[in-house]
């Protein structure tokens, strides 16, 4: 944990933690943890990370002959309720604060299904939010899902998303490498994701995408895309050189931001030279401004608005592999 | 403690070793491997030092 400058932890030393955040509603810390030797699991915290308690049990669809592989992405929804993906391409519900997880059969066996594909990194559900009383959820690499209906079924939201992977059909109805995909607090309808494939806005709801280069970013390729909840024009990415060179453009920690929502692209440049990378979950952000980390060990914040500054607020910790920012009591 | 050993079909981890007075319970019944009470049983996370 990072508070002003002062490093706390580390907390479940031994686990790879691809996920964690604090409930804002219970205060209590949740923790996407794997580890090689004891599996995939979701960690719980009511005491500020000083104790933590194991799932219970994260139970697989009956008859399925998959396997967990991996825990990615918690998403706290209504009371005591949390979200849960993993991989293979797997979302649950918990409605016991982490305890228990059941499976989303509707998403999970969805009819695309056998039209799915891993991404380097798994096939990974790890983009989920409840927003505008729908359900999207994002997979790499079989796409964004939308569910109006409290998950019971589920509607591929790929339209204009290209999958150049597929040169005999590069705008599939699924398959696409989703990296990250944000809806926007402020704006009924307007969602954003980094794909593998470009950075994309929509404005239905994610009916339609339009692609978002040729504008002043150096490459389509990265992984973490952070917001302003303040305003819907303004979105972060950190691009990487391509799918097959996981580090940033031009020598530098090159941040991009734009305030026209996707018009045209700014760099902030944070370090040079640097040859970094920063994560699908390595970036955060709230009112007061944008958070990222590298997997050089570096955290790094900005102020809001035009004129915000960076400030690296520390150095030499592990590769990072998720930045979520909490208030603190 | 299950859940650290055992995954989410009740099957002992690939990296997780039980061994009965010395042999790998995987080279008998695994998990079903029948004890008189009179065993040492190690439970042996298969890590490496690198």
């Amino acid at each position: 944990m990072v508070r002003d400058s002062d490093v706390e932890g580390p907390l479940l030393p031994g686990w790879s933690i691809y996920h964690a955040l604090r409930d804002p509603s219970s205060g209590t810390l949740y923790a996407a943890s794997n580890h090689f030797v004891y599996g995939a699991t979701v960690h719980r915290s009511d005491d500020l990370g000083k104790t933590w308690e194991r799932a219970e049990e994260i139970r697989l669809p009956g008859g399925s002959d998959l396997k967990l592989n991996a825990t990615w992405h918690v998403e706290p929804g209504a009371g005591s309720e949390l979200w849960l993906g993993g991989d293979p391409g797997v979302l649950f519900r918990s409605s016991d604060g982490g305890v228990t997880f059941e499976p989303i059969t509707s998403l999970i066996e969805h009819p695309t299904r056998e039209r799915w594909q891993p991404g380097a990194g798994g096939m990974c559900c790890h983009s989920f939010q409840v927003a505008d009383g729908r359900l999207y959820a994002a997979i790499s690499a079989a796409g964004g899902f939308r569910s109006e209906d409290a998950g019971e079924t589920w509607t591929p939201i790929n339209k204009g998303v290209a999958a150049d992977f597929f040169p005999d059909n590069p705008f599939p109805e699924v398959g696409q490498c989703v990296h990250k995909l944000l809806v926007h607090p402020a704006r009924e309808g307007r969602l954003w994701q980094q794909n593998h494939c470009g950075v994309y806005r929509s404005d239905d709801h994610g009916d339609t995408w339009e692609r978002l280069e040729g504008n002043g970013l150096p490459s389509g390729f990265g992984f973490p895309i952070a917001l302003d909840p303040s305003d819907p024009d303004v979105a972060y990415v950190v691009p990487e050189v391509s799918g097959e060179q996981h580090f940033t453009c031009d020598g530098r920690l090159g941040v991009y931001r734009t305030s026209d929502g996707g018009a045209s692209w700014t760099l902030e440049s944070l370090a040079e030279p640097a040859w970094a990378a920063v994560l699908r979950e390595g970036a955060s952000f709230d009112e007061d401004g944008v958070y990222i980390g590298t997997q050089g060990g570096s955290v790094w914040v900005r102020t809001t608005g035009e004129n915000g500054t960076w400030t690296e607020l520390a150095r030499n910790l592990p590769p990072i592999l998720s930045v979520e920012v909490a208030d603190w009591p | 403690m299950a859940s650290l050993l055992l995954d989410e079909r009740g099957a002992l981890r690939p990296l997780v070793n039980v061994y009965l007075d010395g042999e790998d319970v995987r080279e008998r019944d695994g998990l079903d491997t029948k004890l008189d009470g009179a065993e040492e049983i190690r439970v042996i996370a298969a890590i490496a030092g690198g």
